[in-house]
This record gives structure tokens, C-alpha cells and sequence, in this order.
């Protein structure tokens, strides 16, 4: 019979898991802050949210996009807070990536020393007890232990339930709304009620474990504080008061790490980019960029209206180009390729049959919509340019001065962004001219705009107007691969 | 004359003081105090068949829990005559604030059910509470009595009624027949 102690392992587990788990909470609240409304359907229809978390309205009579509906929180709930999405997701990927890992080695080390039995229960009476615990805790007392076990019978249910079920459910929810899974396995989004079902139980997810950490602590105080807290740093309960010391200790070095973790984060978030990202990356590019979007969804799936993100070139050149629908723009396609060309949208047009996809569209602030877009493959200008050898990255640069057309945005200049060349010749990368069947309306990009659906939506440049084949693009703006890269600190490869 | 320097020093206190607060007051701003403690006003949810179906469901729960008592199930054999009364009262209040809850077609009325229901849930937390506490006429054996699961349970479907209307009020949620007008 194995001994359910506490053996070094699980406690430093359980640390790990304080600090993994609350720079999670702290960094999903960052990433909701900057689309605070959940809904249930794909198209995230203003309106028609289940909840809020802001206190903003739009204005009906004017042209609005989802930058303007970003929250700027607190950074006590909130890594780092101030309205930095590009921060909080790094640290959130950066953070889930160790969690998972320390999760792995939780399950393993639970099944290979026999200490599963601690949270699983193998026979029926687990039930009864369990109806019998709730009436002595209604009756304001404790419930007996069960025997030669360290947890009572709902609180080992209670475990289980986080262990094995809360934990993977979060997991897999988070994964739903990777844009590089939804596009490989349409199915699995739908298995989960569709892109803003699973956004919304991720976040259901977040409440139950607030409600599991407050009802935790609470049985901690019920049960005994001092000897429980010397279990977990000793493994046995005593000398209480260096327990309580070590204990104090630690959280309080938890707490550190959050300033720092927030601090670092407000004060140098180039830096964080760069560290966070260089994990976060080998991780994506490994399991996520294998992924081809494979989106083939029903006409009856179309958004009634799809939610816009940016704002179109008030130019003047850009508004006459406009008046003329377009017939005067051209596409400059050079760099390192053996043939640079300028085309017309007529000759985009006449570069082959025109592909067509409904497919679902992710931004990432956490929004969603179903469109239909229509366009040249990308693989085809691919192979009309013959790019050298050495091009490995794509730029696209577009019309947009941000300064000038997006109040709403950090930073200033045109926008562009990079590409791997790996990408390119996706069946479903598209130079898109066309949206549920019409010409591309101006606030999706007219009159040409990227569609990679592997990715997150701002890497689909909108209102191109160039094309560059690089061998890097560390010398393009601030190096990052991306204007969002280069100013609000994106990751450049967003499967996630 | 003689007033001068000391209201200067007074004003210099003042300025540095002012200054400071000026800087508390930057630094909560900064780490958003006020929006920690208003926080409620960030959270609006638009599920009324939700509420409405959680606030009768629960005011149901704390009628049936008294019919209960009243038709036998109350853990002494023998109690005060007043005690039957209030109990039935309680149920009848319940199930016509539950009512107005969800067939009241005038939002006031639909607004007196949810008023009605929080009246009632007070009234058992009140009561069960006196009876272990001060204690009730003709009740001695009651007091300090806690050990009781079900009037535990009901008091927390009380206060959990009382929770649901106190997040109407506040706009944190919205009840049948109520929507939110969420347009932009």
C-alpha cells in the first residue's frame, strides 16, 4: 500500500504550480482586456455578447474598429496591464508552455510513485461520502479523512476534477482557439461549439479555478493553516513556525517575480519580445507550423457582418484610386526575385481561375468571423517571379500610415508585414480581391489584401501595395518582422 | 504682518502636501485603484433567462425547504403555532414573487417579484439566524443550533437570491423580460 505522504516532488509542484498558474490568470486577463466582450457565435456580431468587460460603447454613426474597444486594466489583475497585448500574450504562451511541462511531470511522478490514488477514486462509495462530507460541512463541521488518506471525499473528487479534468479542459479550449488548429481541424473548433464558444469556456474555465483557489485556501484555514502549510514545505507537519516562514517566503518571492515579470514588461518590452519570444517560438514553429488551413466552411456559416480591425488610408491618393475602382493602383512585386513586375488588378485577376475559401477569420484580440474570400493563390505570383534562391521572408507593405489613419494605435508609419517564405506556397495562402463574392470593401483592404488563415489576422496585410522577396527583415522598421511586431510587440509567427 | 509668514509656511505645507496627494493620487490612478474598486461597472452580462431562471429556481428552492418543515419535515415535533404561520406566509410570498418574476408582462411588476423575492430571502436569513442566536418565542431549542444541514442550505439559497437581485441592481446582469441594448 503506498504511503499518500508528501513527498518533494508534489511540493515543489504545488510551488511551481502557485506561480504558474497566477502569472496565467494575470496574463489571460491582459489578453481579454483587449476585446472585452465573450459571445457565443463565430461572428462575434457587436451586440450580441454575453458578457462584458468594459465600460466603453461605440458610436453607431461613425466607422469604429476593435482597437478602439481595447480596456486598459490595472496591472494588479493584469500582466502587465496598460493595454499591452502583445506582453501579455508572451507571457501567457511563455507560462502555459511551463505549465504544461510541469503538469506532464506532475502526471507522470503521480502515476509512477502510486500517489494517484491520492485524487483518483476507484469505487462507487467515493459518492455516498461524498453526499455525506456536504452535510457535515453544512453543519459547520469537518468531515472525517478518508481512511489512510490525506484528503477527505469531496475534496479528493475535488482534486481529481482540477487535476484531470479543469487542467486539460483549459488546455484544450486555449488550443481551440490557436488560428493554425482551427484551420487544420475545423472539426475540432466545432467540437467546442465553434471559435467563441471555446473563448468563452476558456474563460469559464478561468472563473472555476478562482473558485477552486478561494474554496482551497479556505479549507487550508479550515483544516489548519500551520499544519497543512508545514506538510507542504516539509513534507511533515513540523516546526510549524519555520514552515509558516518558508511559506511566507515563497509566496513572497512569487510576488517578486510578478513586479519583475510586470516591471520588465512596462519598462523594456523589446526585451521581453525577444527572450519570451525566442521559447515561445521554437515551441510554435515545431508544433503549430506544420498546420495547413483546411477550411471549407458552409455558405450558411457566413458572417452576416465581419468585424474590421484597422482602419483604411485616408489619403488622397488612396480616395481618387477608390473613386476609380482602383484601376489606376499597381502592385510592385520585386525584391530578391528573378522577374519584379508591376501589376494591375486586372492582371492579378488574369493570373489564374479564382480561388474562393470560406474560411474563419481570427483576430488577435480574440475576435472572430467567417468570410469568403476570393482571390489569386499566392503559390501562383510565386511562380511567376522566380524568387532567387536566398529570399526566405515575404513583405508586404501597404497603404496604411498608421500615425495618420489609426488614432487608436501605439506607434506611427507604414504599415507592413513579414512573411516566412514557408508559407507562401500554402494552398490557402491568397491574395484575396474579392469578399463573399464582391469586390474587397475598403475596410477589409481594398483593393488587395493577404489571406494566410493559419495565422492571426493582423499578419493579413490589408491595402498592399507592394510585394518584397528578403533574405531579411531585420533592417525593415524596428526588425521585428511586422509594424504590430515592431509597436505593440507581437509575436511575428502568430499560429497561436 | 505678523500673519505672513505663517500663512506662507501654511501654504508651502499645503503645496507640499497637495503635491503628494497629488502623487498618491497619480500612483492609485496608475495602478488603477478606482477601477479596482468600481470594478463592477466593467462587468455586464446579457443572459436574463439565465438570471430569471437561477432566481426562481432559487426562491423555489427556499419555498420548498419551508413547505417542507411546514407539512412535517421540521426537526422538532412540536413548535409555536406563529412559527407554521410565518413558515406558510414565506412559501406563499416565494412562489408569488417567483410568479411576477416571470409572467409579469409590466417590468414593474416584474421589478416588485425580484423585490418581493429579496424580502423574503432576508426574512429566512433573519429568522434562521435570530432562532440560533437570541433566539425565538416557544424555540429555546433552536439556539445555537447550527449544525442543521438544510437550514444552512437554505440560507445560502437566500443569500444567493439576495447576491443575483443586488447584481440586477447594480447592472452587473439583466432579468426577463429585460435586454441589453447593445447596438454599437
Amino acid at each position: 500500500m503506498v504511503v499518500l505522504d508528501y513527498p518533494a516532488w508534489l511540493r515543489i509542484e504545488h510551488w511551481v504550480n502557485v506561480l504558474f498558474l497566477t502569472l496565467l490568470i494575470r496574463s489571460g486577463i491582459e489578453i481579454v482586456a483587449t476585446h472585452p466582450k465573450l459571445y457565443r457565435g463565430n461572428d462575434s456580431r457587436p451586440g450580441t455578447e454575453w458578457a462584458r468587460f468594459t465600460r466603453k460603447t461605440m458610436p453607431t454613426d461613425k466607422l469604429y474598429d476593435t482597437l478602439d474597444e481595447e480596456e486598459s486594466y490595472s496591472s494588479l489583475v493584469s500582466l502587465p496591464g496598460h493595454k499591452n497585448l502583445g506582453m501579455g500574450r508572451h507571457w501567457h504562451f511563455v507560462t502555459v508552455i511551463g505549465w504544461i511541462l510541469t503538469g506532464i511531470a506532475y502526471y507522470i511522478l503521480l502515476f509512477a510513485t502510486g500517489q494517484w490514488h491520492r485524487y483518483l477514486p476507484y469505487s462507487w462509495s467515493i459518492f455516498p461520502e461524498t453526499w455525506n462530507d456536504i452535510l457535515t460541512y453544512l453543519s459547520f463541521k469537518l468531515p472525517p479523512l478518508l481512511p489512510g488518506e490525506p484528503l477527505d471525499a469531496i475534496q479528493k473528487l475535488t482534486y481529481a476534477g482540477v487535476i484531470f479534468l479543469l487542467a486539460p479542459f483549459q488546455i484544450l479550449t486555449g488550443a481551440a482557439q490557436s488560428p493554425a488548429v482551427e484551420a487544420r481541424f475545423p472539426w475540432y473548433v466545432r467540437l467546442w461549439g465553434g471559435r467563441q464558444s471555446a473563448r468563452s469556456l476558456h474563460f469559464l474555465g478561468l472563473l472555476a479555478f478562482l473558485g477552486f483557489i478561494a474554496v482551497h485556501l479556505t479549507m487550508v484555514g479550515l483544516w489548519g493553516w500551520p499544519q497543512l502549510n508545514a506538510l507542504m514545505i516539509f513534507g511533515q507537519a513540523r516546526h510549524l513556525g519555520w514552515a509558516l516562514a518558508a511559506s511566507l517566503a515563497i509566496v513572497a518571492a512569487i510576488v517578486v517575480v510578478h513586479i519583475a515579470a510586470t516591471v520588465w514588461s512596462l519598462k523594456s518590452p523589446r526585451s521581453v519580445q525577444r527572450a519570451l519570444g525566442f521559447v515561445i517560438n521554437h515551441g510554435r514553429l515545431v508544433a503549430l507550423r506544420p498546420m495547413v488551413s483546411r477550411q471549407r466552411y458552409p455558405q450558411s456559416a457566413l458572417s452576416p457582418e465581419h468585424r474590421v480591425n484597422g482602419k483604411p488610408p485616408d489619403s488622397d491618393d488612396y480616395k481618387v484610386m477608390a473613386v476609380h475602382h482602383f484601376v489606376d493602383w499597381t502592385l510592385h512585386v520585386g525584391g530578391l526575385v528573378e522577374y519584379p513586375m508591376t501589376l494591375t488588378l486586372a492582371d492579378l485577376r488574369a493570373l489564374g481561375d479564382k480561388q474562393t475559401q470560406r474560411v474563419l477569420h481570427n483576430c488577435v484580440q480574440g475576435w472572430s468571423s467567417v468570410g469568403e474570400w476570393g482571390g489569386v493563390p499566392f503559390r501562383n505570383l510565386v511562380e511567376l517571379v522566380k524568387p532567387l534562391p536566398q529570399a526566405r521572408h515575404i513583405c508586404f507593405l501597404t497603404m496604411q500610415d498608421t500615425g495618420r489613419d489609426e488614432p487608436s494605435a501605439e506607434g506611427a508609419g507604414q504599415f507592413y508585414e513579414v512573411l516566412d517564405m514557408s508559407l507562401a506556397r500554402h494552398p490557402q495562402c491568397l491574395l484575396a480581391y474579392e469578399m463573399n463574392g464582391a469586390p474587397l470593401p475598403i475596410e477589409h483592404g481594398a483593393p488587395l489584401r493577404l489571406r494566410i488563415e493559419n495565422q492571426v489576422g493582423f499578419k493579413m496585410a490589408k491595402w498592399i501595395s507592394q510585394i518584397e522577396f528578403i533574405s531579411d527583415y531585420h533592417a525593415i522598421g524596428q526588425g521585428m518582422g511586422g509594424w504590430r511586431e515592431d509597436n505593440v510587440y507581437y509575436d511575428k509567427d502568430v499560429e497561436v | 504682518m505678523a500673519e505672513a509668514p505663517g500663512r506662507e509656511v501654511a501654504v508651502a505645507t499645503d503645496g507640499r502636501a497637495g503635491a503628494g496627494l497629488a502623487a498618491i493620487a497619480q500612483t492609485a490612478r496608475w495602478a488603477g485603484i478606482a477601477q479596482l474598486i468600481s470594478f463592477y461597472r466593467y462587468i455586464a452580462f446579457n443572459v436574463p433567462r439565465v438570471t430569471t431562471t437561477v432566481g426562481i429556481v432559487v426562491l423555489l428552492g427556499i419555498a420548498a425547504i419551508r413547505l417542507y418543515w411546514l407539512v412535517g419535515g421540521f426537526p422538532l415535533p412540536v413548535y409555536p403555532a406563529y412559527l407554521g404561520g410565518y413558515f406558510g406566509l414565506l412559501v406563499a410570498v416565494a412562489v408569488l414573487a417567483a410568479g411576477s418574476m416571470v409572467i409579469g408582462l409590466k417590468p414593474r411588476l416584474v421589478r416588485l417579484g425580484w423585490v418581493l423575492g429579496s424580502v423574503v430571502s432576508v426574512a429566512s436569513i433573519a429568522m434562521y439566524v435570530a432562532s440560533r442566536t437570541v433566539g425565538l418565542p416557544g424555540l429555546p431549542r433552536l439556539l445555537r443550533w447550527w449544525d442543521y444541514p438544510l437550514g444552512t442550505f437554505a440560507m445560502a439559497l437566500a443569500a444567493l437570491f439576495v447576491a443575483l437581485h443586488l447584481s440586477v441592481v447594480t447592472g452587473m446582469n439583466v432579468a426577463y423580460p429585460q435586454r441589453r441594448d447593445w447596438h454599437d
